[in-house]
């Protein structure tokens, strides 16, 4: 166990490193950010003065070879726009951005897994098969276009919830998160559910398909003759059964869903990282879009790690092997 | 029955969730932009407009672009190069400390020293060779050379506190540590993405605003900012785009407040270049002529463009027709400049005498989140342009991208809209956009437009203290450039709109900028 | 169930869902196919557009006893021409870039079956990075990079697809490596080539076949997503997804018809496309070890 979470630390940071040359690379390959930022009527003089302070007047290795340089120290740059640590304004925005993701899988799971099990009991009734139909629907919905939709039936026709932006937070070490106040709550749910579709059909689906693979399977039916209840077979021994390839989707769909939330975030004006990112494009604040990549990259390979590990305890034929 | 349980269970929800802000003390803004505390950071506008709430200026400008006093009493000017400023005395910081000539000295000092600024604040103070202070509340500027605009100028340079500042980083603006000023507002807290809030200064020392407490809600969003008024979450909202008006003025509690701001749209015409890079012939082929250089051409373009189309249709009305790089009526616009004229076969005329009556293959160049409906102007100017026989194309791109682009002078046609208000004149957009690039001037020349008997006017122009002289000479050089040479096709000035509840009124800037201080509660 | 037509029409017909979208699945390959054929106008030549035309109502007089039958758009395009035109080009974005990621797929996953050692370690090693990122990150930054346009889209798709590809085709060609026919290939020392191209391949496909419909659905909302956030084609020739994005500010002041029909087209569009695949999948039955 040991030895495989090294294997994968080393392996992990090696593609992190990798990574970041290439975003670095290709980030830095866009157009010049002293054209955009700089005043218009500044003089060459000024301008040759900050690309020198920004140090924008080296070579593309150099700066990367600094850029590693204070990576090591955990600085991943200054922005260009707000003259503040590139990590800091990420993480500033990090807990709205987690509150907003871990909601919508929230809303998905807690759905997704009983009307995938109705769906997956009985296929052929009608309800059943409305669940799937509108699975199929959810998944092809464009996320924009029901983010307006759902703005413009529930916040503005009927004022049930606020249309945007995020409600009072309260602070938690130093981090404040809005799910804990009424109001908090009330401004978390059309973006949730909007961001929630996609992995909610999803996790209908994939239950409908597991629940359909294992009904036949032995152990099922020796639940069954040994006179277990209904309730029991299913939540205990069917849902376990299933549940490895839902936690690996869920996983996955974490990360998915951190980058969809650029689009959720930027309708519903949402002060996550999603909403830095569009900003920092627009405005080519190149050491945000870095860490920003690279902060994405980090969680993506945390998720993928903390799954593997789930992997072991729910399921005891995957014993992680140490080679 | 099904119905009447829905109606019953939305009237419910209502009740639960129905939060309309109430307005009292209280104001909340929808803002696309994020704010800069600091306010030598990061010369943009919405950065300078924010930092009006808390800090402010020597002079600035008022909402019609005209100079008002604030922090200086009065001036003079000792000779064409010294000025002479009197400082308003019992100013007091919001921290209670008193201000003096030593701030002023201090903050203009600071605006060229912030490492790693990329956009600084500097051109306001470059012309600056020495200040000093005769006493506490006196001052003396001297120009390295005749600056008539150095009034102006001052309106772009915020007064920080110096005993506050010295040694702070933007970062503890950010924080609000040293964010104090003399200003109508004081700092309250700022969560980068989310809110920025102020609270009332009360021992300020000139006219207190009717809000106590302002909220900014940052919403990049259009779309969604208009859902969040009509929603009641916010009272009042900055960029409305003119498609979004009927919605907001059609609802009963809603109001649009608008006026007719300063800049000016127009396209920049390459007459520079022999191959210019986005023209072809017909079949797509580099020319070895660049057809925009012949004067009729471009005449011929601007025929071609029927404005009030754009104005009605794309604009929804909330513009109006320029014949100049200035707006109707502004400060230096010359009666002399015919009206536009629309005619499509006079268009092909002139283009047939200039021997191109098939046409040939231009692109016309915009950005696409900068001014109001940006692409879908340049887009209305690609289909007029087709009717004339040019194969066109159009590409829009994010600013971040644009202006560099339009810098390095890659574009052939080219769309840039110009703020007038900061000089209140023509000048900058003279001297910057349209004088033969060189020391001082041309920076933003992306046409390449060159002609002595006009880079002449414009520096006599910028010399001038005596304001008729000064107009004239502005008159003048805009006659040479679009009424002869059509070194630009001049298209419209945009409306600023702001949407807002019917229980505050305001009065919008000439600049485009918000200000809290012109939002006032409604009778 | 054996893949052939029969099964697969018995499928269908006994679902009438299923059956419905299938025909509009076919109505609208019909449209794309022969649209220009059909429109009353050529939406992406400007000379054929007039402004003064824009924003009309659905159903509003056009020029020539012709009626705007969807309304037209804020540039004055016929709305459905524009649909038409717009369905035809996210679908050609949209299967350009799936063929193209699988074409490469297919190249990267069976060479590194194949070989294995250190090619499929190296090559595996880069799919993991490009998995490690969020597809929809790929395009978007690296559209941001390289500017509006088709080549441009189709090389951002394919660039946040093609990994998918390298490693479901890898690991089914791995398993069928592990199957008789293959060693019995390799014995009769046929060519490499022959034996991955004539035995290796037409194995592997089933799961190609469904994982390239879900793509190519998937491919679809992805572009309509970039154009939204104003990166993709250019506005000249909007896709399906811009002209969403282009009705989307108007949706607010009532003139739902730019938004609403196109982003019902699309829906149509992609939810045919995935019950098709879905069917397929039935039918064929792969795992997917995606």
């Amino acid at each position: 166990m040991l030895i495989f979470l090294t294997n994968r630390i080393i392996q992990s940071f090696i593609v992190l490193l990798a990574m970041s040359l290439l975003v670095f690379a290709a980030v830095y390959a866009i157009g010049n950010p002293i054209d955009v930022l700089i005043n218009p009527e500044a003089s060459e003089e000024e301008k040759l003065k900050t690309i020198k302070n920004l140090g924008l007047d080296k070579s593309l290795f150099e700066q990367y070879f600094i850029f590693l340089k204070n990576a090591f120290k955990g600085e991943l740059g200054y922005s260009f726009v707000h003259n503040r640590p590139a990590i800091t304004l990420i993480l500033e925005r990090l807990p709205a951005t987690l509150e907003l993701t871990i909601s919508a899988l929230l809303i998905a799971i807690i759905f997704g897994i009983p009307l995938g099990v109705i769906a997956g009991l009985n296929p052929n009734n009608l309800v059943s098969k409305s669940i799937l139909a509108t699975s199929i629907f959810f998944f092809s919905l464009p996320t924009f276009w029901v983010g307006l939709i759902l703005i413009m039936l529930f916040a503005v026709s009927y004022n049930f919830f606020p249309s945007t932006g995020r409600g009072d937070t309260i602070e938690i070490f130093g981090f404040y998160f809005s799910f804990l106040t009424f109001d908090g709550l009330k401004h978390l749910v059309l973006p949730s559910i909007n961001l929630a579709l996609y992995p909610l059909a999803l996790i209908i689906r994939l239950t409908f398909a597991g629940i359909q693979e294992t009904l036949p399977l032995d152990f099922i039916k020796f639940a069954k003759a040994k006179g277990l209840s209904r309730f029991r077979i299913i939540t205990f021994h069917l849902l376990k059964y299933i549940l490895i390839p839902i936690v690996t989707v869920i996983g996955l769909q974490f990360s998915v869903l951190i980058a969809f939330a650029v689009i959720t975030e930027s309708i519903f004006a949402w002060p996550g990282m999603g909403r830095l990112i569009i900003e920092s494009i627009t405005l080519l604040d190149r050491p945000v879009i870095v860490a920003y990549l690279l902060v994405i990259v980090f969680i993506f390979m945390l998720v993928n790690l903390i799954v593997d590990i789930l992997y072991s305890f729910l399921d005891p034929r995957i014993r992680i092997s140490d080679k | 029955m099904i119905k009447n349980f829905f109606k019953t269970l939305i009237i419910f929800a209502s009740i639960i969730f129905l939060s309309k802000s109430v307005l009292s003390e209280n104001l909340t803004v929808a803002t696309p932009h994020d704010p800069s505390v600091d306010p030598h950071w990061l010369y943009l506008g919405p950065n300078a407009a924010y930092s009006r709430y808390i800090f402010e200026r020597l002079i600035d400008r008022d909402e019609n672009a005209n100079i008002v006093a604030r922090l200086a009493e009065s001036w003079e000017n000792l000779d064409d190069l010294t000025w002479k400023f009197n400082l308003r005395k019992g100013v007091k910081f919001h921290d209670g400390s008193d201000f003096t000539a030593d701030d002023v000295i201090f903050s203009i000092d600071r605006i060229p020293n912030i490492p790693n600024n990329p956009a600084s604040y500097e051109s306001n103070v470059s012309m600056i060779e020495s200040v000093e202070a005769t006493d506490s509340h006196t001052l003396v500027v001297k120009t390295k050379n005749p600056y008539p605009l150095l009034l102006r100028r001052l309106s772009g340079v915020a007064i920080v506190s110096k005993s506050n500042v010295e040694g702070s980083t933007t970062e503890d603006f950010a924080s609000g540590k040293v964010a104090i000023g003399t200003g109508p507002y004081k700092f309250k807290s700022y969560t980068p993405g989310d809110n920025y809030q102020i609270t009332v200064n009360n021992n300020y020392w000139g006219v207190k605003p009717d809000f106590n407490d302002v909220t900014f809600k940052i919403m990049p969003d259009g779309a969604s900012r208009v859902a969040a008024l009509l929603a009641g979450d916010v009272d009042i909202l900055e960029g409305l785009s003119p498609s979004s008006v009927p919605a907001v003025e059609s609802k009963d509690g809603f109001k649009v407040a608008k006026r007719a701001s300063a800049r000016t749209l127009w396209l920049y015409v390459d007459t520079q270049n022999d191959n210019s890079p986005f023209v072809t012939d017909n079949d797509g082929n580099a020319m070895s002529v660049n057809p925009l250089k012949d004067k009729r051409v471009r005449k011929a373009l601007s025929l071609a463009i029927d404005r009030d189309a754009i104005v009605s249709k794309v604009m929804d009305g909330l513009a109006e027709e320029a014949n100049q790089v200035v707006p109707k009526g502004f400060f230096s616009y010359s009666e002399n400049i015919p009206e536009n004229e629309f005619n499509i076969n006079k268009a092909k005329e002139l283009m047939a005498e200039a021997g191109y009556a098939d046409g040939f293959g231009l692109t016309v160049h915009a950005p696409n989140d900068r001014y109001v409906n940006d692409d879908k102007i340049a887009q209305a100017i690609a289909q007029m342009l087709s009717k004339i026989g040019l194969k066109m194309q159009v590409e829009t791109m994010p600013k971040a991208v644009y202006f560099g682009r339009l810098n390095k002078q890659e574009f052939s046609l080219s769309m840039i809209g110009w703020d007038n208000a900061f000089t209140g004149s023509s000048l900058m957009s003279l001297s910057a956009a349209f004088h033969t690039k060189e020391e001082g001037y041309g920076s933003w020349n992306a046409g390449g437009y060159s002609n002595t008997a006009f880079d002449a006017e414009v520096e006599k122009a910028s010399a001038a203290f005596d304001m008729q002289e000064y107009e004239g000479h502005l008159k003048r050089a805009m006659e040479i450039l679009i009424a002869e040479d059509q070194g630009a096709i001049p298209l419209h000035s945009q409306f600023v709109t702001v949407g807002t509840t019917d229980k505050v009124d305001y009065t919008p800037r000439a600049d485009e900028a918000f200000e809290v201080m012109l939002v006032k509660k409604a009778n | 169930m054996k893949f052939n037509i029969i099964n697969f029409l018995k499928i269908y017909s006994e679902d009438k869902l299923a059956l419905f979208f299938f025909i509009n699945l076919i109505i609208i390959l019909g449209l794309v196919i022969f649209g220009p054929l059909i429109t009353l106008q050529n939406p992406y030549d400007l000379s054929q557009l007039n402004i003064l035309d824009s924003l009309l109502p659905p159903l509003s007089q056009a020029y020539e006893n012709n009626y705007f039958l969807l309304g037209t758009d804020d540039q004055g395009r016929d709305l459905l021409s524009a649909i038409i035109y717009g369905l035809r080009i996210s679908l050609y974005v949209g299967s350009l870039s799936v063929i193209i990621s699988l074409i490469v797929g297919i190249i990267l996953g069976v060479v590194s079956a194949y070989f294995g050692g250190f090619v499929d370690n190296f090559i595996m090693r880069v799919a993991d990075m490009v998995l490690a990122m969020p597809s929809f990150l790929i395009a978007l930054v690296l559209l941001s990079i390289l500017g509006r346009g088709l080549e441009n889209v189709v090389f951002a798709l394919v660039m946040s697809q093609w990994a998918t590809f390298a490693r479901v085709i890898r690991s089914s060609a791995l398993s069928e490596k592990e199957k008789d026919y293959f060693y019995s290939a390799r014995c009769l020392c046929l060519p490499q080539s022959r034996i991955i191209f004539g035995h290796l391949l037409p194995n592997c496909l089933p799961p190609i076949i469904v994982l390239s419909t879900i793509n190519l659905a998937f491919a679809i909302t992805l572009e309509a997503s970039l154009s939204f956030l104003g990166v993709g084609l250019p506005i000249t020739e909007p896709s399906i997804g811009l002209i969403i994005s282009n009705g989307y500010e108007y949706i607010i002041v009532g003139k739902y018809w730019m938004s609403l029909y196109p982003g019902l087209f699309l829906l149509i569009t992609v939810v045919s496309i995935n019950i098709f695949s879905d069917r397929l999948r039935i039918l064929l039955n792969p795992r997917l070890n995606i």
